[in-house]
């Protein structure tokens, strides 16, 4: 196929691809930096890694002994993400309790309180509290429930928790505000390169079927897991090489503990449960994947490894139900034979001048915590090329809703809502919580899904402002059927919101809702249990229900 | 007899729509009958719709009775039955409608997934706005309490006469009435005109109210006791409940529904609650579970975990409803009957077929003791 790409005016100076927080993110830097940027993403921001992580923007310890420019590095940019988006972070110390005694144990002890003395050097970077060691009775006092018998002690260490899905939605919709254009749902089939330049795209929107042509005078691949299917349109693939590793998290229906707790896993891997909003967090597996990255798979043995980790030593892990299991690929570095968890989670962008396809780059690897600096460095390399030389601003021009906290009593007493509400709402779009409420009528603030909880008007807004296209994009969005109900009391209502935003019939409507319940359902399954089994069988009757009513 | 003890030849084990239809199919056998029920399942929760009414005659049976309870509006007794007045073409009954005319939707400030304008575009009707004192609530339930009492549905009809002139009908949310089943009816006799509502979902008034109607529909003299019993197949003719009281019955329908009514648990493998009868997955072709041998299944033998769709599993009955052992083939005991979701672990919306197999079941349990003697 011959295009004539090359001989018209670009559609833009760069063309990412992958919503993700590396292609949101450097489609933010770049057009910050002035340069036109069209950004395009195969499902919706966040669908993968991004938004289906711990959303820890951690200093990465793990890394500490083995690499630790990755610990510094992340440290120094988790610093820069609380300067920029205070509202959707929030504290999580974790306590790691050791358990034994003698000697055993006193070594044991003594080997993590060193550790963590070394992490507390690079603390100071990311705002976080030197680390402490704790009795058994004062850990105790911290963690109530957890297993007593014979712990030796505990020693704590302090992170930050993000929301990985907001993050990136953030990067979009201020990349959006300085002239980036943002498809979502469409679909890169080509990378075109004639002469040895990589002159745009070919793209399919994958709902409406339009076919698009873009051209470009650099594209560049963000894909994360997905990059070396996406480098192959363009005959790359063989310099793009990642090693696709699985995380499964579990999300409980509360959040059981105030503060992160990590246990052994049953084959000595370090797991963690942490709260997070009004859940608890369990993560994280990681093993290699070689299935289907749009629709990958989880396991009955996935959620029992997490569970059985966890209930070591917080046995009332049992009491809880599970509602819901994420799942993602890291886009981890590839290097031959290693275990997974020994793969770097360290960045790289790529060059593929040299592979005969000048103007084309991909970004490989990288992780949430560090992603501001991994978009700064590319955008470092690509700029120049195309003769912007404008200085990097991401670490301190506030991401949207991060330039002035929101005074969420004034918030709740002038709408009448309750605090609990507008602070959800506050973590979620922070400064512009007030602009959302004060566009809204007094409908506009009624509760859609009270677990979370989500208003009317910001289901609204996701599909109004950012991009939602479908109702599982509004749910990654807003939180909507995240909660305990797993969407049973709200699809409909978010659908129904939702759809007269985005001009869907009343049968499109309830197919969006039986969308959002059967993916939610889908993601518990392989959790299922005595405490959620009559809930799936609710879901499954409303299900029946949004099916047969359909409307012409 | 004391408080305690209670005669009865059929005992049905279940009060939702298979329990209530076994129970008056057994009476118009003959048989003496009580029913007991212990809390709301699939039938309570349901979205108050009977689907697929006209299927099957012992369903037409009762649908057609249940019909007759409250008139001709669009939602009668908290039942749309499909075929009774036309097909049913949309979230509502639109076609008991008078045909011709211009239908309303009332755009009122209630649970969010109500939109009046959405609805009207589909139906080509009216949006009608809702006069600033009607009801408001955040769920349909709050909005339908307040329509309950004497005199309040009249009311609010009255104020919204004057913006329903020309219309051929009111059509609204889910709201009409849930401890009382004439509100429909009380509000289109101020109106004049049909008044109707937009199906519900689970635990929306609708489906509470069909349970209402349903237990109304119990004749005279069937006795019913709040209660769990737990059957013991070959331990005829009497039963000891939790609550100590003895029944001496001399047959037994299961009508204890699914997943979400309790007559299956689901505890590491799908349980029946009752009787610790076999159940079976829903292609009838292996046992999960039976009473003291169950066999752990993974959950994927329940739900297929790619398409999240549930396979069911269930009791297998034979075609008098009688509930059969784990060879698939002899009687588990000769008076043990069930009906319902226990037998096809469906969970929800199968109300038209609980009310045949209900019926079906109830009446063979009867018919059986005659024969037994």
């Amino acid at each position: 196929m011959t295009t004539d790409l090359a001989h018209r005016r670009p559609d833009c100076d760069v063309l990412i691809i992958g919503g993700g927080v590396n292609g949101t993110g450097l489609a933010r830097d770049l057009s910050l930096r002035g340069l036109r940027v069209i950004l395009l993403e195969r499902n919706d921001l966040a669908f993968g890694a991004s938004g289906n992580s711990s959303g820890m923007i951690h200093g990465g310890p793990r890394y500490l002994t083995t690499h630790p420019s990755v610990t510094r590095s992340s440290c120094v940019d988790s610093g820069y993400i609380q300067t920029i988006a205070p509202h959707m972070i929030f504290r999580t110390p974790f306590v790691m309790p050791i358990y034994g005694h003698g000697p055993v144990a006193r070594v044991r002890f003594d080997a993590f309180d060193a550790f963590f003395s070394l992490y507390d050097e690079y603390q100071p970077l990311k705002r976080g509290k030197p680390h402490t060691r704790l009795t058994p009775a004062e850990t105790l006092t911290l963690v109530p429930g957890l297993r007593s018998d014979d712990l030796y002690g505990s020693v704590t260490f302090d992170e930050w928790g993000i929301y990985g899905n907001r993050l990136c939605v953030a990067n979009a919709i201020d990349a959006v505000e300085h002239g980036c254009r943002l498809y979502v749902h469409t679909s890169v089939e080509r990378i075109v390169v004639e002469e040895g330049r990589a002159t745009g795209v070919t793209a399919r929107d994958r709902i409406d079927g339009r076919a698009y042509e873009f051209s470009a005078r650099a594209v560049v691949n963000c894909t994360g897991a997905w990059s070396p299917i996406t480098a192959a349109t363009a005959g790359v693939s063989e310099h793009v090489k990642v090693r696709p590793g699985k995380g499964v998290h579990l999300i409980l229906d509360r959040p059981i503990t105030d503060i992160g707790v990590m246990a052994d896993a049953v084959d000595g891997r370090q797991i963690f449960i942490e709260p997070w909003g009004n859940t608890a967090l369990i993560g994280t597996t990681d093993d290699d994947t070689y299935a289907d990255l749009d629709d990958l798979p989880v396991t009955t043995d996935e959620v029992r490894y997490l569970v059985e980790g966890i209930e070591q030593v917080l046995p009332r892990v049992r009491d809880a139900r599970i509602i819901g299991v994420t799942v993602g690929a890291r886009p981890s570095l590839y290097a031959w034979g290693k275990m997974e968890d020994a793969l770097s989670r360290e960045h790289e962008v790529v060059d593929h001048a040299a592979h005969g396809a000048q103007g084309l780059f991909s970004l490989i690897g990288g992780k949430l915590a560090s992603y501001r600096m991994f978009a700064q460095e590319a955008a470092d390399l690509i700029a120049p090329k195309l003769g912007n030389h404008a200085p990097c601003t991401t670490h301190s021009a506030p991401l949207p809703g991060g330039d002035r906290p929101a005074d969420i009593d004034l918030l709740a007493a002038r709408f009448e809502l309750s605090r609990f509400a507008v602070e959800r709402l506050v973590t979620r779009h922070g400064s512009r919580a007030e602009t959302i409420l004060a566009d809204s009528g007094r409908r506009g603030r009624m509760v859609v899904c009270s677990h979370e909880p989500v208003l009317a008007c910001e289901v609204r807004w996701a599909a109004k402002h950012e991009y939602a296209r479908t109702l599982l994009d509004v749910a990654r969005r807003t939180n909507l059927a995240m909660g305990a109900c797993g969407g049973n009391d709200c699809a409909l209502a978010g659908a129904v919101i939702a759809g007269e935003e985005l001009g869907w019939s009343p049968g499109e409507v309830r197919a969006q809702a039986a969308e959002l319940l059967r993916s939610r359902q889908r993601s518990r399954l392989p959790a299922i249990g005595d405490k959620q089994a009559r809930a799936e069988a609710m879901t499954m009757a409303a299900l029946r229900t949004l099916g047969r009513a359909a409307l012409p | 007899m004391s408080a305690h003890e209670v005669t009865a030849d059929v005992l049905v084990i279940g009060g939702g729509a298979a329990g209530v239809a076994a129970a008056r199919a057994a009476h118009e056998a003959g048989a003496t009958v009580a029913v007991v029920a212990d809390g709301g399942g699939a039938t309570s929760l349901g979205s108050g719709v009977v689907w697929g009414a006209a299927r099957d005659p012992f369903a037409a049976w009762a649908a057609g009775d249940l019909w007759r309870v409250g008139g001709r509006y669009v939602t009668v007794a908290g039942w749309l039955l499909e075929g009774a007045a036309g097909a049913l073409r949309s979230l509502l009954d639109v076609g008991a409608l008078p045909l011709g005319g211009t239908p309303g939707v009332l755009d009122l400030a209630t649970h969010p997934s109500w939109s009046a304008r959405l609805v009207a575009q589909t139906l080509g009707a009216r949006v009608v706005t809702a006069p600033d004192d009607a009801p408001t609530g955040q769920s349909f339930r709050e909005v339908a309490v307040t329509l309950d009492p004497e005199g309040a549905a009249e009311a609010f009809a009255r104020s919204l006469a004057p913006r329903c002139e020309g219309l051929s009908g009111l059509l609204l949310p889910p709201v009409l009435g849930l401890s009382r089943l004439d509100v429909a009816a009380r509000m289109g006799a101020v109106l004049g005109i049909p008044v109707g509502e937009a199906a519900g979902s689970p635990g929306d008034p609708p489906g509470l109210r069909a349970m209402r109607a349903l237990r109304r529909w119990l004749p005279e003299g069937v006795a019913v006791l709040n209660d769990r019993a737990t059957v013991k197949p070959g331990r005829l003719p009497g039963l000891v409940f939790r609550s100590g009281r003895l029944v001496k019955t001399r047959s037994v329908v299961l009508a204890t529904g699914g997943l979400v009514g309790g007559g299956l648990v689901f505890e590491e493998t799908l349980r029946e609650a009752a009787a610790g009868a076999p159940v079976w997955t829903r292609d009838r072709r292996r046992v999960l579970s039976r009473a003291g041998a169950a066999r752990g299944a993974d959950p994927v033998e329940w739900f297929d975990e790619h398409t999240g769709r549930a396979r069911g599993a269930g009791l297998r009955v034979d075609p008098s409803g009688r509930v059969l052992d784990g060879d698939g083939e002899t009687p588990l005991g000769e008076w043990l009957y069930a009906a319902g979701e226990v037998c096809n672990g469906r969970g929800g919306d199968g109300v038209a077929d609980a009310l045949a197999d209900g019926a079906r079941a109830g009446r063979s349990a009867a018919q059986a003791i005659g024969r037994r003697g």
